[in-house]
């Protein structure tokens, strides 16, 4: 199967290559939103998209026209995320195209749920968090990307 | 050789000021600073504004002490190195970053893998002294990857007729 891993920047990156062992067998694609991470993927193909978050909203229709033209070409099985608003519309997008959608909270939301991870909880095929007090039905704990 | 990091996104004006204050503590150690366009000016070392990946890692290994902002991508390097590093994290309410997620990070790590975590200028300034004094614990070793049950949980759910044997992953 195609696996598309898509993470911002900075943390969430680090801890979606963190997920790499569960991807062997599958043939693994990853995107992110600087050309800099390209070299944390080697071995891989490495797509770069625009970064946006919901402080710059206005950004959203053109990454996410860009992420729809990568996706056709892509066609991934499924899309796996850990943020951060990148990833939301990456399943969105996913699911649309009839991917099965993993989303992964990050690590560092130990207190609540991200309102990314609400909406994911709304239309992804699963939900994970990284702390066992936030698990609930419909959001699985099932372990940490970091220790 | 003392390296100090803030990251490769935003300026951190008061971490590169903190260290600044405390630097007279470090005695005759060399300390190189990347620190972005911070407007502070300090008066006890030159800064960087970047440095590429690969002199990152390199200063890194040369470093006997590391100061960092709370990225995960630089605790998880240095602890995988083992050698003393503070880290002071950004906070969301000063704007230094969007919310408080280095907090939070920092929080749970000190607790759980001895990660040394100085919130304010005073804390980072005790564990200046220590690490001076021989005497600062350094991080427990993190894994490579994400925790076995999380990576067989996923596993299961994206093929779950191979993975039989891990369907006790949920």
């Amino acid at each position: 199967m195609k696996i598309l891993g898509v993470a911002s920047g900075g943390g969430h990156i680090v801890e979606l290559l963190r997920l790499q062992p569960a991807f062997e067998g599958h043939e693994l694609v990853y995107m992110s939103t600087h050309q800099s991470f390209a070299a944390s993927c080697k071995g891989f193909p490495y797509y770069v998209i625009p970064d946006f978050s919901r402080w710059n909203p206005f950004k959203i229709p053109a990454a996410a026209w860009k992420m729809y033209r990568l996706f056709r070409k892509i066609k991934p099985d499924v899309v796996v995320t850990t943020g951060a608003a990148p990833g939301v519309v990456a399943l969105f997008i996913g699911r649309l195209m009839g991917a099965k959608t993993i989303w992964v909270e990050s690590l560092c939301h130990a207190e609540e749920i991200s309102i990314s991870g609400k909406m994911c909880k709304l239309f992804a095929d699963r939900v994970y968090t990284q702390w066992p007090h936030l698990a609930s039905e419909k959001i699985i704990y099932a372990g940490n990307t970091m220790i | 050789m003392i390296f100090v990091t803030i990251g490769t996104q935003v300026p951190f004006d008061r971490m590169i000021e903190a260290v600044d204050t405390v630097a007279p503590l470090l005695k005759g150690e060399e300390i190189i600073v990347q620190s972005l366009a911070t407007q502070y000016k300090a008066k006890n070392f030159q800064t960087l504004e970047y440095i590429a990946p690969a002199d990152f890692k390199n200063y890194i290994e040369r470093a006997n002490l590391i100061i960092s902002h709370a990225g995960t991508g630089t605790i998880l390097s240095v602890s995988q190195l083992q050698k003393p590093m503070i880290v002071f994290p950004r906070y969301g309410k000063l704007k230094e970053t969007r919310n408080d997620h280095q907090v939070a990070t920092c929080r749970m790590l000190e607790k759980v893998t001895k990660l040394q975590v100085a919130y304010d200028v005073e804390q980072l300034r005790e564990k200046i002294v220590l690490y001076m004094k021989g005497t600062l614990p350094v991080m427990d070793k993190m894994s490579a990857y994400a925790s076995d049950s999380l990576l067989g949980s996923i596993r299961y759910f994206i093929e779950p007729a191979k993975n039989i044997t891990t369907a006790s992953f949920v």
